[in-house]
């Protein structure tokens, strides 16, 4: 019993100190950007004693860029967790298996063809749709074929037909300007992003998150296998049915507004499972705060490193997560066959 | 009969083609005026129909149908379309061809090698350039008189010499973009009489701004295009962004003018002049920089 309470402890722990940096990067997130304001002018901004452009610049810019990328991050990370707990493949994560991309190729074709009008939460019910059809696909395959390999494909081909379908969609849209978003939807960005974006994905991040942080106990359960999960009472379809839903909610929303950012959902879960005991469980809510914390930090290195051309959200998450794919690759070769 | 051997036939058949597309293609001394021109820029397609009568204008470019982008969309209308690609245009047999001189560039090469009368132009930033191109064209065209006659007829251009209290002004395109110093938009804000914000941010050319540079650029006035709510793009968007809306305080007020006005200069920049101007004035002398 002491050993579970001393679990327990462990897990806050690990959540306080997670909780706490995510204090100290958003605080910095906030006092980032082109403008130069000083942290003094910021927090006035923040608490409006300060009416003048700084306010503006940071509750109107800079606020809701920071609350996007913690709400995307932790979407991101939750669901690759979620995933990977599901599906029980390592290499499971919204991104790589194809759900960012039709949940971006959904929010294209409604976005550009101007079909939402003024009903602005169109394009992120096109993203859950989107994410919804890719994850019950791959759902119903890993269950018919439990081989890492055979989901991993799966996922290379919807997303190459999602990205081709995105671009040309994009080409074909009367904005002169469509086709040069390209990058920002197969890249994703926070740039210009307003509050208004966080009203319209607030609820279904919130909803999926709460979705999937519920199946923790089911998760843990399948962890020894669908026979031991059933003899648990765990029900698999339900289960199943959870993590899809909660899947579609999170990364749907999130992805509309931001465009597809890949390997949060691969990063986090694998760099965090040891501290939790390999425990897929506990290991949902630890991701959703660890996937807040990179996809802050790369929105902040992104508005650092600044530039002419702004430097895509996805290009950093890649730059880190391609390395460590190949290597889980590789590390987890005698699973492929 | 004999067949022919094939690549004696070959042979011969290319020098010929070659030899015919030469003779077709050379200035004869003292030949009359061009009768089939084509156009293959939509600057160019302006000059072209300000000057020259109809029926001896072949073809201009898609893009001046866009009502959106071209200021001579009218006139444009129920001429033969081109899109740029040298099939379209050598069934209609022009005999000069207009040429912008960074857009279509493989294109006017061809015509070029091919042996046609390729004619290229840059489009200019101001009127006085616009003025040059037109006496130019004329030149090639015979219609030296009525090019005389057009730029007799224009007004002078403004010579606004805004001072340190005039209004500032930022022209903004979608995505941020803004005209830098010297450019078309650039030239319209000073003969105005007003100050480009874009200079005293240190900008050299035309450049994207983030969307806090563009607040705190402090510009009195904000020049945005009509927007085209048929088509969204995440470019216009941003221009909808709610910092920018009119109805804070602390924003910038907006002027939205029609993107054909600052694609290719021509007499619409007069009027274009005086729209700004007009704008403008109500406003008071703004106060101490924030």
């Amino acid at each position: 019993m002491s050993a579970v309470r001393g679990e327990r402890r462990a897990l806050l722990r690990l959540g306080v100190l997670l909780g706490a940096l995510l204090v100290v990067l958003a605080g910095a997130s906030l006092l980032v950007g082109p403008a130069p304001l000083q942290w003094l002018q910021v927090l006035g901004g923040l608490l409006d004693t300060d009416a003048g452009l700084a306010a503006l610049v940071v509750n109107e810019i800079r606020l809701p860029r920071t609350l996007l990328a913690l709400l995307v991050g932790a979407s991101l990370g939750l669901s690759g967790a979620a995933l990977q707990g599901l599906l029980r493949n390592p290499l499971a994560e919204p991104a790589i298996i194809g759900v960012s991309g039709t949940a971006a190729l959904g929010a294209v074709l409604v976005f550009y063809s101007g079909l939402a009008g003024d009903f602005r939460l169109a394009v992120p019910l096109a993203g859950m749709g989107g994410a919804l059809l890719a994850v019950t696909a791959l759902a119903a395959l890993a269950g018919r074929d439990s081989s890492v390999l055979t989901l991993v494909l799966a996922g290379v081909a919807i997303n190459s037909m999602s990205a081709a379908l995105t671009s040309l969609a994009l080409n074909l849209s009367p904005n002169p300007f469509a086709a040069y978003e390209v990058m920002t939807w197969l890249m994703g960005s926070l740039a210009d992003r307003s509050m208004q974006h966080v009203q319209i994905i607030v609820l279904p991040v919130v909803m999926g998150a709460w979705l999937l942080l519920g199946s923790a106990r089911g998760l843990d359960a399948l962890s020894i296998g669908e026979d031991g999960a059933r003899s648990l009472g765990v029900e698999l379809q339900r289960l199943q049915w959870r993590v899809v839903a909660g899947t579609a909610l999170c990364v749907g929303a999130a992805v509309s507004v931001t465009g597809v950012v890949g390997f949060v959902g691969l990063i986090v879960p694998h760099v965090l499972r040891p501290l939790v005991g390999h425990r897929p469980g506990a290991l949902l809510p630890v991701s959703a705060l660890g996937g807040a914390l990179l996809l802050l930090a790369a929105d902040i290195v992104v508005r650092l490193v600044g530039g002419q051309v702004e430097l895509r959200l996805g290009v950093l998450t890649a730059l880190l997560g391609s390395p460590f794919f190949l290597y889980l690759v590789l590390a987890t070769r005698r699973q492929m066959r | 009969m004999r067949r022919l051997p094939p690549w004696p036939t070959l042979l011969g058949a290319y020098l010929l083609g070659a030899l015919g597309a030469t003779v077709a293609g050379a200035d004869t001394p003292g030949a009359t005026a061009p009768q089939r021109i084509v156009s293959l820029n939509i600057c160019t397609d302006g000059l072209l129909l300000e000057l020259v009568e109809r029926r001896r204008i072949a073809s201009v470019t898609f893009l001046s149908l866009d009502p959106r982008y071209s200021p001579h969309h009218r006139r444009a209308a129920g001429l033969h379309i081109n899109h740029g690609h040298a099939e379209e245009l050598l069934p209609l047999r022009p005999d000069l061809v207009l040429a912008g001189s960074h857009a279509a560039t493989a294109t006017a090469a061809l015509l070029d090698r091919l042996g046609y009368r390729v004619l290229r132009f840059e489009p200019g930033e101001n009127l006085q350039a616009w003025l040059a191109n037109l006496r130019r064209l004329a030149a090639a065209t015979g219609d030296q008189a009525r090019a005389a006659a057009i730029a007799a007829s224009l007004p002078a251009w403004p010579e606004g010499a805004p001072d340190a209290t005039a209004p500032r002004v930022l022209a903004l395109e979608p995505g941020g973009w803004t005209a830098g110093p010297g450019s078309l938009t650039d030239h319209v804000i000073t003969a105005a009489g007003l100050r480009n914000a874009a200079r005293d941010l240190g900008l050299r050319q035309a450049s994207r701004l983030d969307l806090e540079q563009v607040l705190m650029a402090g510009a009195d006035l904000l020049i945005v295009p009509e927007d085209t709510p048929r088509s969204p793009s995440l470019a216009h968007h941003m221009l909808q962004h709610p910092a920018l809306a009119g109805d804070r305080p602390q924003a910038p007020r907006q002027l939205s003018l029609p993107a054909r006005l600052w694609t290719c200069p021509g007499t619409h920049l007069l009027a274009a002049v005086e729209q700004l101007r007009g704008a403008a004035t109500p406003y008071p002398a703004p106060g101490p920089p924030r």
